[in-house]
């Protein structure tokens, strides 16, 4: 038993995946928004299984594990806001750019001067872009979902030939939760995904991108070639179509993306590691 | 008389007292912080860490001393580059976020003839502060015969430990790499 739970792949894939689907099944029975908190589940019993879900000291991990958790109670805030949301994109880009930053803090004050302005700028724009740009997903289950699956797909694998291997499990564990949530939709009949689903999934995304980069050694182009994702999300597929139809076309239009941005990776940092 | 031989022998008390203890500066070309740590359960696999700096401080009348050392996290070498790479992501050593891995000594003991001893101390890995004990196998000091000038003296020190490292907050590939690792540190330092 203890074999299968240090293995990497289970870790990593299966366990979130198994842990999504079971507990998908069971919110779908309480409603509301309920079902799109599935990603972070894959995503916090990954973690737990990998190094545990401790968060001090103030490592950029352990920042990204509570920002998980930060994002989460924004996603059910934002669920729960029946007000207008004209800034709220704007809002959204903000809280994104201001996470990023937190996660580079220590390097950027190393650092100082025009580099450190420019990291923060560049890694701020992206986790800033992928949560303003995908919260519109939220009334759009199917979209979401498979945006976090081909977002988290490429920043994880990127991030394992970027030898980061913590960071690629994160990623590639949100990827099988939602991998999860996609079967579950084709399933289950009104399924909803929320803000619950796309804030912590897009900005989890983007600090595990920035974090790549900056910590590891995935390439900027990567993240560049990521971003085009969300905007992906948002070509119109015939809703008349079965579930399986729509899905599989979003995967394709997708999947081309997150190759590239994993090749791109592959092309600059050679081969995969061995631990 | 012997009040004038009294008072020299007062004045140079505290002075033989200072000049016991001797400080170093650790010498980088000949210091390296070793580990070995168990491979997936096949082989024990070893690194080293290239850079080193720091002093030291003896003083054998007393038989005390101290020690600090700080280690450049990021000149790790398992002979392998992208594994390098990948202990120096956040999973592991997280150097680009801390890049300095720090040894103070808090007590220092040799043994009787000065030649080895144990040496209690704080390791800060991660920004993570532990206490660990190394254990100095062997101290030997003299002129380096390389000097051209035969003045240079320096004391090289071999000096184990050992360490978990989950205790330090490196818990990536647990268990499958093994979390207890075998510290060995081969130092010489020249004399200020």
């Amino acid at each position: 038993m203890n074999q299968l739970l240090s293995d990497p792949v289970f870790q990593s894939a299966m366990a979130p995946f198994s842990a999504a689907l079971i507990t998908g099944a069971l919110l779908n029975l309480a409603g509301w928004f309920w079902p799109g908190l599935v990603i972070m589940v894959g995503f916090y019993v990954s973690t737990w299984l990998a190094v545990g879900l401790d968060v001090f000291p103030l490592t950029s991990t352990h920042k990204i594990i509570l920002l998980g958790v930060a994002a989460i109670v924004a996603g059910i805030t934002l669920d729960m806001y029946k007000g207008p949301r004209r800034y709220l994109p704007w809002l959204l880009f903000i809280a994104g750019a201001a996470a990023a930053v937190w996660i580079l803090w220590p390097v950027l004050v190393r650092r100082g001067g025009l580099q450190s302005w420019g990291l923060a700028a560049g890694a701020g724009c992206y986790a800033g872009w992928l949560v303003a740009c995908s919260a519109a997903l939220r009334e759009r289950p199917l979209p979401a979902a498979v945006m976090t699956l081909a977002l988290a797909t490429g920043t994880g694998v990127s991030a394992i030939f970027g030898s980061a291997v913590l960071l690629g499990q994160m990623g590639a564990s949100m990827a099988a939760a939602a991998g999860a949530y996609i079967v579950l939709g084709l399933f289950l009949a009104g399924q909803k995904a929320g803000s619950i689903l796309v804030t912590p999934a897009a900005l989890l995304c983007g600090l595990l991108g920035v974090s790549g980069v900056v910590y590891a050694k995935v390439p900027w182009p990567a993240l560049l070639v990521l971003s085009i994702i969300p905007l992906l999300s948002y070509v119109p597929v015939r809703a008349g179509r079965p579930a399986w139809i729509r899905a599989l076309m979003l995967v394709l239009i997708q999947l081309p993306v997150t190759a590239a941005a994993i090749l791109v990776t592959r092309h600059v940092t050679g081969p995969l590691p061995a631990l | 008389m012997r009040k004038l031989q009294l008072a020299l022998i007062l004045m140079c008390a505290p002075t033989a007292s200072f000049a016991a203890e001797e400080h170093f500066t650790i010498d980088p070309p000949h210091t390296f912080p070793n580990f070995t740590v168990n491979h997936l359960g096949f082989s024990t696999m070893h690194g080293r860490f290239d850079k080193t700096k720091g002093t030291i401080t003896m003083d054998k009348e007393a038989k005390t001393g101290s020690v600090d050392v700080v280690i450049d996290a990021s000149s790790i070498s398992t002979g392998f580059h992208k594994r390098d790479d990948d202990l120096l992501s956040p999973g592991f050593l997280d150097a680009v976020e801390f890049p300095d891995i720090t040894y103070k000594s808090t007590s220092v003991k040799l043994n009787g003839d000065a030649t080895g001893g144990t040496v209690q101390g704080n390791l800060t890995i991660k920004g993570v502060t532990k206490p660990v004990t190394l254990t100095v196998d062997s101290i030997h000091c003299g002129i380096n015969p390389m000097d051209p000038k035969k003045q240079q003296y320096r004391c090289g020190f071999n000096a184990t430990g050992k360490i978990m490292r989950s205790d330090f907050g490196v818990k990536a590939g647990l268990p499958l790499i093994g979390d207890e690792l075998d510290l060995a540190f081969e130092v010489e330092a020249i004399r200020d």
